[in-house]
């Protein structure tokens, strides 16, 4: 008869134990896994085809870093710089959609931070590659920020920016500049305008 | 059960990974009411007929209910609440570690199977805790291990339909619900977590019933087995909605595999010791096959009248059958068991001979 009441209760809690606080202390003994970004560095998301991510944004100045903690680059990257966000999210469509469709959508989830919401009269925005989206504002609490939506037949892309209003005002037109780098490349491209 | 402290670690594990899926998902909930309330509705009956199936898959006796219900709240509830943040902080440390691009293509098949095969076996050990007798060899640890994988797995369907209306830009909330379902249920339930942790969890059984240095070697290879598997599938190999099945049939086949050594090395213990207890006069010659069937104990209750006479013989019945399982092994075990158990089928057989009309058992 093996006596385990005690020690293997005792042990399952060191398990779960080392789980559930071992591994988030551990993340936070690495540091924040910031990786500066040199000006002209294309940062790419989305399914990997042939070596390629179809989406790409070209970091146009100093002082960004790419958040790898944050980022799953097959859906999303995260790019620091002060205390300004920048996400660049995927959107894979399950039926063809436009661009007013998803801002609406990203409005919504920018809502579930509960933090900040998108403004409701977006504008159009043209890329330098001449591709059409859908720019506004964010806007919350101590928080300041703006957003763009691009969507083709088959792909689409959502860029939010936010930080605190200062430090966003200093970094808005960087990132601005940012947005209208956004390429989505083919096969996925079919634009659907605003 | 409520004695033991694995019964209240379960209550605060559960608890604790409730709060915090809770917290988790209830904005993304609240925001996509439609999608949250479809995945919900569809998932529910998945749930349900995977509980029924898996129970059933006992070739003697279903599962007892309460246990398969302990070990899908553990899945559901502690194991997935408890992976949120452990796998977050893992993907964390790879990306910090081998970079974003290593870490999108190699993270999910480090992390998930670690966090996620150790949490889950995790409720099997707890379950075997808290109720000794009911982890008794391979095939016990194949039911509840694959219970509690299903409870992860569809809290996990749930969170990944909240997931996909998110990647579809919350454009198509009942169209993301619904190809969530399709892709992951329909497609993709037959090799999922229920499988690795039956895998894992037979390994454990073996280790249960019998402590020894063979089945602690047993457990070890089956939780690795079921690491592995979990690895490939997360793996960026034969990727494509075409290749699924090709990846998944390793997974099916092993628990399929591991399912039908364990149920063989059950019943082959089964017919050994309802032999056994026919020489020794306990059982009645031909009282095996009847034993082993639930139909057959199902269809001799009708020739027995209603009332205290068929309940005791149902209560001798379930007596017979923990007996034959009692030789099993299992954690805690009491070597009087046996004794009590015999004694105890011998009472009842003689009460139920001496009720008024009775149908003989003996």
């Amino acid at each position: 008869m093996t006596r385990v009441k005690w020690w293997g209760t005792g042990l399952v809690a060191l398990t779960l134990l080392v789980l559930w606080a071992g591994l988030p202390l551990l993340d936070k003994a690495l540091g924040n896994g910031g990786r500066p970004l040199a000006p002209g560095t294309v940062v790419s998301v989305g399914t990997e085809r042939d070596g390629v991510r179809p989406i790409t944004l070209t970091i146009p100045h100093g002082g960004w870093a790419l958040d790898e903690a944050e980022t799953s680059l097959t859906g999303n990257a995260e790019l620091t710089s002060e205390d300004v966000v920048v996400n660049l999210n995927v959107a894979v469509p399950l039926a063809p959609f436009d661009a007013r469709e998803l801002w609406d959508g990203l409005g919504r989830i920018v809502a579930l931070g509960g933090r900040t919401r998108l403004g409701a009269r977006p504008v159009p925005i043209v890329t330098a590659h001449g591709m059409t989206g859908l720019t506004g504002t964010i806007t919350g609490r101590d928080r300041a920020g703006t957003a763009a939506v691009f969507a083709t037949d088959t792909l689409g892309a959502t860029v939010t920016a936010a930080g605190p209003p200062l430090a966003f005002r200093s970094l808005a037109p960087q990132v601005q500049a940012m947005v209208r780098t956004l390429t989505i490349a083919a096969p996925w491209t079919s634009e659907t305008g605003p | 059960m409520i004695r033991r402290p694995a019964f209240w670690l379960w209550a605060a594990v559960c608890a604790g990974g409730a709060w915090i899926a809770l917290r988790g998902m209830d904005a993304a909930v609240r925001a996509f009411p439609v999608g949250a309330v479809v995945g919900g509705a569809l998932l529910a009956p998945a749930l349900a007929a995977g509980v029924w199936g898996l129970r059933r898959l006992h070739p003697v006796r279903s599962h007892r209910l309460g246990y398969a219900l302990i070990a899908v709240a553990w899945g559901g509830l502690a194991a997935f609440g408890l992976a949120l943040p452990a796998n977050a902080a893992f993907h964390a440390v790879i990306g910090k570690a081998a970079g974003p691009d290593f870490n999108s293509a190699w993270g999910a098949a480090i992390a998930a199977p670690v966090d996620e095969e150790i949490l889950k076996l995790l409720g099997v050990v707890t379950l075997a805790l808290m109720a000794p007798s009911a982890i008794r060899g391979p095939l016990d640890g194949w039911g509840y291990g694959a219970l509690v994988g299903l409870g992860f797995q569809i809290s996990e369907n749930f969170l990944y339909v909240l997931n996909t209306i998110v990647l579809t830009g919350a454009t198509q909330d009942v169209n993301a619900a619904l190809f969530s379902f399709g892709s992951r249920v329909i497609g993709g339930a037959w090799w999922s977590h229920w499988a690795m942790t039956a895998i894992g969890g037979a390994g454990l059984g073996c280790l249960f019933g019998r402590v020894s240095r063979g089945s602690a070697t047993m457990a070890a290879a089956a939780f690795v087995l079921a690491m592995a598997l979990h690895s490939w599938w997360d793996a960026p190999v034969l990727q494509g909605v075409v290749l699924l099945p090709v990846k998944g049939a390793p997974i099916l086949l092993a628990a399929i595999v591991a399912y039908r050594l364990a149920r063989r090395r059950y019943l082959s213990h089964f017919r050994r010791t309802v032999h056994a207890e026919t020489v020794r006069g306990v059982l009645v010659p031909g009282e095996g096959h009847v034993l082993i069937h639930r139909k057959w104990r199902r269809k001799e209750r009708w020739d027995v009248p209603t009332g205290e006479p068929r309940r005791l013989l149902a209560r001798l019945r379930a007596a017979q059958l923990s007996l034959i399982e009692d030789g099993l092994g299992g954690l805690e075990r009491d070597p009087r068991s046996t004794v009590r158990l015999r004694t105890d089928v011998h009472d009842m057989r003689h009460h139920l001979n001496s009720c008024p009309s009775p149908r003989r058992v003996a």
